[in-house]
């Protein structure tokens, strides 16, 4: 999920890191002082996250934890995927520094994607927190596919999306287990 | 009389243009682990410049391990993973083809651990080099350092205020 240099236009990426810049300002604004250690918290459960992998179809498929992140983080979910995708990319070599605003606008679309659906409180819980983990690998996993397709990589990558329909099903499950924990030990940490 | 001076003549004349017309192809190799590095010339120096080349491992003359293209030296590389005969072809495109046979003895691997070792060490400051580990714990402090500093800067700000 993580794209590469090389593969988006550097216009397009440039463009991205403008956008990315507008949406930290936008998202980080106003944060209190409440929300820094969890944001540290949920930073470094993104960060570690991308290192647990599972053998799938042929290929490696790892976790995101994009939709949790949204869940508890809110819109300040954001700055927090940036930075976890910029210590990623620095370390683990997991995407380029050139595509990390447009690595960090598709599963931050994936996080506030899910933050939305979290607050859809009509829904029973137990069908909202499992609905935005899979969101929150979804909304990433599409934008990602049109992005190859537009960059001319053709529609075969919409193949992918198989790969990364089951990570949404996985991420959805987890999802559902960490708000069902973090409801029973330390309900404050949901909104 | 005239007749087998010309025959002499036209045979000396084919024996001295024959290397020339047809290009013999020589390579000169050099082995030094874990790379073995070929140059390909017509006989007389002239590269092979852009010449196809495939490399095959040994007992597998059908299934290539590497194809690719030599520079505008004749030069390329290949990094066998066996001892053994390995067989080089090389073409470039207009008429001229050959191919050599390599030998990668037991010997030309001793110097793997050796090769390795100095390979880590020139790149020992690099963080791509260290374990997953070290990687993941660097990572994980950057987190929580740059969130306690966050932290205590706002926590300030509010005894500030109060």
């Amino acid at each position: 999920m993580h794209i590469s240099d090389g593969i988006i236009q550097t216009p397009v990426c440039l463009a991205a890191h403008a956008v990315c810049a507008a949406a930290i300002y936008i998202s980080g604004r106003n944060t209190e002082q409440e929300d820094i250690p969890k944001m540290g918290m949920t930073g470094a459960a993104l960060f570690t996250a991308s290192l647990i992998h599972f053998p799938f179809a042929g290929t490696s498929i790892h976790l995101g934890l994009f939709g949790l992140a949204g869940i508890i983080l809110g819109r300040r979910a954001f700055p927090v995927i940036y930075a976890a995708l910029f210590l990623q990319s620095l370390i683990f070599q997991h995407g380029g520094l050139l595509t990390l605003g447009v690595n960090a606008l598709n599963m931050g679309a994936g996080a506030w994607g899910a933050w939305l659906l979290w607050r859809v409180k009509r829904l029973p819980e137990s069908l909202r927190a499992p609905s935005a983990g899979f969101l929150g690998i979804l909304i990433p996993a599409l934008l990602m596919a049109f992005e190859f397709n537009f960059s001319g990589y053709g529609k075969g990558i919409f193949y992918l999306l198989t790969i990364y329909l089951a990570v949404a099903v996985i991420e959805s499950g987890i999802t559902f287990s960490a708000v069902r924990f973090f409801r029973k030990v330390k309900a404050d940490i949901l909104p | 009389m005239l007749k087998q001076i010309m025959l002499c003549g036209l045979g000396l004349f084919l024996a001295g243009a024959e290397p020339v017309q047809a290009h013999q192809v020589t390579f000169k190799t050099v082995q030094n682990y874990p790379a073995v590095i070929v140059r390909a010339g017509y006989e007389g120096a002239e590269p092979l410049s852009w010449a196809a080349v495939s490399v095959f491992p040994p007992d597998q003359e059908h299934s290539a391990w590497q194809n690719g293209r030599a520079d505008k030296a004749g030069q390329f590389a290949f990094v066998p993973n066996a001892p053994g005969f390995w067989t080089v072809h090389v073409d470039d495109e207009m008429g001229h083809k050959a191919k050599t046979v390599i030998e990668i003895a037991e010997s030309f691997f001793d110097n793997r651990e050796r090769s390795i070792g100095s390979g880590e060490k020139d790149s020992a400051g690099s963080l791509g080099t260290q374990p997953l580990i070290f990687r993941l714990l660097f990572g994980l402090m950057i987190i929580f350092g740059v969130t306690g500093i966050a932290y205590g800067l706002m926590a300030r700000q509010s005894l500030k205020k109060g």
